[in-house]
């Protein structure tokens, strides 16, 4: 049995500061013999306590067959089973516990959170444990539960961002990977999933040594590792989910674009690239949270040129981290008229970024400062930042974690540029539009007009 | 499997545990203050309310304090924009402005290393903004999109029918976001003279929670807001919401799915009501969870639940391919709220999920002064804040009945979707 402690320096890190007691915030885990780790917050600042259980599945463990059905197989977690026959029976429980509930589905974890008052933190964890270990996937409650998912798809598909977002990732990984990363799935599969197919993700995925247990709030790391061995300790052990790694997106051999055509009042632009994964090249996301960091100063060359200029209502690049392969994104909304100056002066900017004068030693610092800050706003909320470690954990390790605000402080303006040269100067990339019909049509707009500078169509 | 609670502001309180700390309120610098002290985070929060929201403007100033909130942070007296943004960048202290109904809020949020920091940006940006022209121009170009945005997203368009059909008439139907003509129309003069005339000691309410003492926040805010006038820009009274006859607007989109919502008014934070009416509405989508979208899966997002304005509404909201078998299930349920008394244990188990949320609500500093500042303008006084689980402890079956009976009717309701599938007589029978 394995059991560490750690203690977050908040804010000393970056201030040179004395850390306060108070900015100190203990993190214990432990990993069971059946392979489950254990993760205790400690914060005792009100009575509760979030019990979250994260497990590495989600959109990139999907084939074909089974796109959507890691979400679809979330929302099973709350119908029937060993212990609760029914749905109805499962609300009751969860009102006598006073639980507040949820779960979640994302490209690389999803997670299953209760929150309690500590008079019911043990009875609540039975709870959840009798949901993940024994869930009975009951024909009728699968029947009734499509509908319910196909409603929030169809929540999804009423946005118009939906359809920039899906037909951008989809021109990024291409059709044929994209099940990996299609979090809310296909139609045809979700309304046709069987009980074989919820027990086949059950035994591959739902299994001890592929998932976290949090405990974060007012509890002790002892009575959290007391109930954890009683409550879960007998959860057998299961073969390796993954004894080859599942595939990586396919390289993108040449930038693309698309349109998308929506009644809107506005013009949106997304710009992705393939990016860092943080198990092959972990210093390139660090890197990158702190290049998207820099870039949203106010005083950033990138906010004067787009911003400031008139050029944009707003502009952000972000990088989202995953395991298998995150995307850099550059999401801009302006005016039909200044749409393709828009366009060219990111990719101009861009072009810049590989220039090591591009960001000054002043705002790397202001940066390195804010991410500390920020570090003490994460932790405030000890229910979120349940949420926080569980999907740092499911797309890398505790480890990542602990050390990823440490990381980021040591990241230098050469890091920035060589992040910068490795995954987006001259990379290829896929421009996606969002634009009405009618502007499109006084635009002339084409696809291939949104290229970036150097693609031949 | 996210339970949507996108519309409801969670406001649920509870008596405070012998570990909490105490709240003192006093007077500093001429004006009101609430503080929190709270050890247990380095977080501060700042909440700076300016007293009037939508009773205080009119059509051509409709959005002018939401326009000074966003030109808070664009030049201070003390810092140009970029020293400024250096500064808050530098210690991570953030600043925000919200427009409301019954007031103005401006926040900030820092940490107790950089108090000093956080306490002089947030000053600077409240009271002392110089709203320079250039930046004026790109800020309200960037609400102006901001506004025009909200009819392609169909939650925040549909919030929008209900409410013009809700406040028609009352002071709450001049929207204190602004609309296109008004935002357009206000020049930088216009938002000078506004702050001055605003910003005066009668209008104004501080709460600060965090690692702070009284000694410490006294002298600061004497300091800074001490020599503020102390009269003028009164704040105008609300009236509360008159009744309605039922209605629904329908507005016809190719979606695929229905939006719906039905709004009515509701008691306050301060009616003796309340209590029983909130009971009555957190049971009533407890049901519609279980009877709309587990047993009959007629629709992924369903709740009711209430706002938490001085002329106060409450609200039923669905999204559903079929909106008019869904609807009537709602109403059914919302006649049998009427009509079934609840059971005592019933009500106690939904006290122990409320008693959770509060508890979450008070784990961010942020959270906690908005909830007493919105006790202490609203509900009767921030202690009232404190008490709200006993009240709610104290309800009786049949004054839930009572209050779903009284309020739960006349419903407004707003549609976005499949105009065909909608039976107007439907929508306008309750």
């Amino acid at each position: 049995m394995d059991t560490r402690r750690w203690l977050f320096p908040g804010l000393a890190l970056a201030l040179c500061a004395a850390p306060l007691a108070a900015q100190q915030l203990p993190i214990t885990t432990r990993t069971l013999p059946n392979g489950l780790e254990v993760i205790i917050i400690e914060n005792h600042a009100v009575p509760i306590v979030t019990v979250e259980l994260d497990v590495r599945n989600g959109a990139f463990t999907q084939p074909p067959e089974y796109e959507g059905l890691a979400h679809l197989y979330e929302h099973m977690y709350f119908k029937a089973n060993r212990a609760i026959p029914s749905q109805e029976r499962y609300l009751e429980r969860s009102n006598e516990l006073g639980l507040v509930w949820n779960g979640t589905t994302s490209e690389e974890r999803v997670n299953y959170f209760f929150t309690v008052g500590i008079d019911s933190v043990a009875p609540a964890m039975q709870f959840m444990e009798d949901a993940i270990r024994y869930p009975l996937f009951l024909q009728e409650e699968l029947e009734r539960e499509r509908p319910v998912v196909l409603g929030e798809f169809d929540r999804g598909e009423a946005s118009p961002f939906f359809h920039l977002f899906r037909d951008v990732a989809r021109t990024l990984y291409t059709p044929a990977y994209y099940s990996r990363k299609n979090v809310i799935g296909d139609r045809t599969i979700i309304s046709t999933a069987t009980q074989e197919k919820m027990r086949t993700i059950q035994q591959r995925y739902y299994i001890p040594n592929n998932t976290a247990l949090i405990l974060s709030g007012d509890i002790t790391p002892a009575r959290g590792a007391a109930l954890a061995d009683s409550i879960f300790g007998d959860w057998p052990r299961g073969a390796d989910p993954f004894p080859q790694a599942p595939p990586d997106p396919p390289p993108l051999a040449r930038s693309k674009s698309v349109i998308v055509e929506k009644p809107v009042n506005s013009v949106t632009l997304l710009i992705q690239w393939n990016g860092p994964s943080v198990g092959q090249d972990p210093g390139a996301t660090y890197a990158a949270d702190v290049f998207s960091t820099v870039l949203r100063n106010p005083t950033s060359r990138w906010i004067k040129r787009l911003v400031d200029s008139g050029l944009a209502f707003s502009v952000d690049l972000n990088y989202y981290t995953l395991n298998h392969i995150g995307p850099i994104s550059v999401f801009a909304q302006t005016t039909p008229d200044k749409l393709l100056a828009l366009e060219r002066a990111v990719f101009e900017e861009i072009r810049q970024f590989g220039d090591s004068t591009y960001f000054t030693d002043a705002q790397l610092d202001a940066a390195h400062n804010q991410i500390a800050v920020q570090g003490a706003y994460e932790r405030e909320q000890s229910s979120g930042f349940a949420h926080t470690v569980g999907f740092w954990w499911s797309v890398s390790s505790l480890d990542y974690y602990v050390g990823y605000r440490r990381n980021m402080q040591a990241v230098t303006r050469s890091a920035l540029t060589d992040y910068a040269r490795r995954y987006l100067v001259g990379k290829p990339s896929v421009v996606g539009v969002l634009i009405s019909p009618e502007a499109r049509a006084a635009l002339a707009l084409t696809p291939e007009a949104l290229l970036p500078p150097g693609v031949v169509p | 499997m996210t339970r949507v609670l996108a519309l409801i502001v969670l406001l649920v309180a509870a008596p405070l545990g012998a570990q909490q700390p105490a709240v003192a309120k006093f007077t500093a610098g001429g004006i009101p203050v609430i503080l929190k002290p709270v050890t247990a985070n380095e977080v501060i929060a700042i909440r700076l309310y300016v007293r009037g929201g939508s009773a205080n403007l009119t059509p051509a100033t409709a959005g002018i304090e939401r326009l000074i909130g966003a030109m808070a942070t664009e030049g201070t007296a003390k810092y140009s924009k970029d020293d400024y943004a250096a500064r808050a960048t530098a210690s991570g202290v953030e600043f925000a402005a919200q427009a409301e109904h019954d007031y103005t809020v401006f926040s900030a949020r820092g940490v107790t290393d950089h108090w000093a920091e956080t306490w002089d940006l947030f000053t600077q940006a409240a009271l002392h903004p110089t709203f320079p022209e250039t930046e004026l121009s790109v800020v309200r170009d960037q609400i102006l999109n901001g506004l025009r945005q909200r009819r392609d997203d169909a939650d925040t368009y549909l919030r929008w029918l209900a409410d013009s059909a809700l406040y028609a008439g009352h002071p709450y139907a001049v929207d204190p976001e602004g609309d296109e003509a008004s935002i357009t129309a206000l020049t930088r003069a216009a938002l000078a003279r506004w702050h001055a005339q605003r910003m005066t000691k009668e209008n104004l309410l501080l709460v600060v929670v965090g690692n702070v003492t009284r000694a410490d926040l006294q002298a600061k805010v004497a300091a800074t807001f001490g020599a503020l006038p102390a009269r003028g820009g009164a704040a105008a009274s609300t009236a509360p919401l008159p009744a309605r006859t039922p209605s629904v607007t329908v507005v016809q989109r190719d979606l695929p799915t229905t939006y719906v919502i039905g709004v009515f008014p509701a008691a306050g934070l301060a009616d003796r009501d309340y209590p029983a009416l909130r009971a009555a509405t957190e049971m009533l989508s407890d049901r519609l969870f279980e009877e709309v979208r587990t047993k009959r899966n007629l629709s992924y997002a369903v709740f009711s639940g209430l706002q938490s304005d001085r002329a106060n509404s409450g609200l039923m909201y669905v999204t559903a391919v079929e909106p008019d078998t869904t609807v009537k299930v709602m109403l059914a349920e919302v006649q049998r709220l009427q009509d079934e008394p609840i059971a005592a244990s019933r009500i106690a188990q939904g006290i122990n999920a409320y008693l959770t949320q509060y508890f979450m609500g008070q784990e961010a500093n942020m959270s906690q002064a908005d909830r007493l500042g919105r006790y202490e303008l609203l509900g009767g006084g921030w202690d009232r804040a404190e008490t709200l689980i006993n009240r709610l402890r104290a309800v009786r079956p049949e004054e839930i009945q009572e209050a779903a009976r009284h309020y739960l009717r006349h419903f407004t309701f707003a549609v976005i979707g499949d105009s065909t599938k909608i039976d107007r007589n439907l929508f306008t029978s309750r």
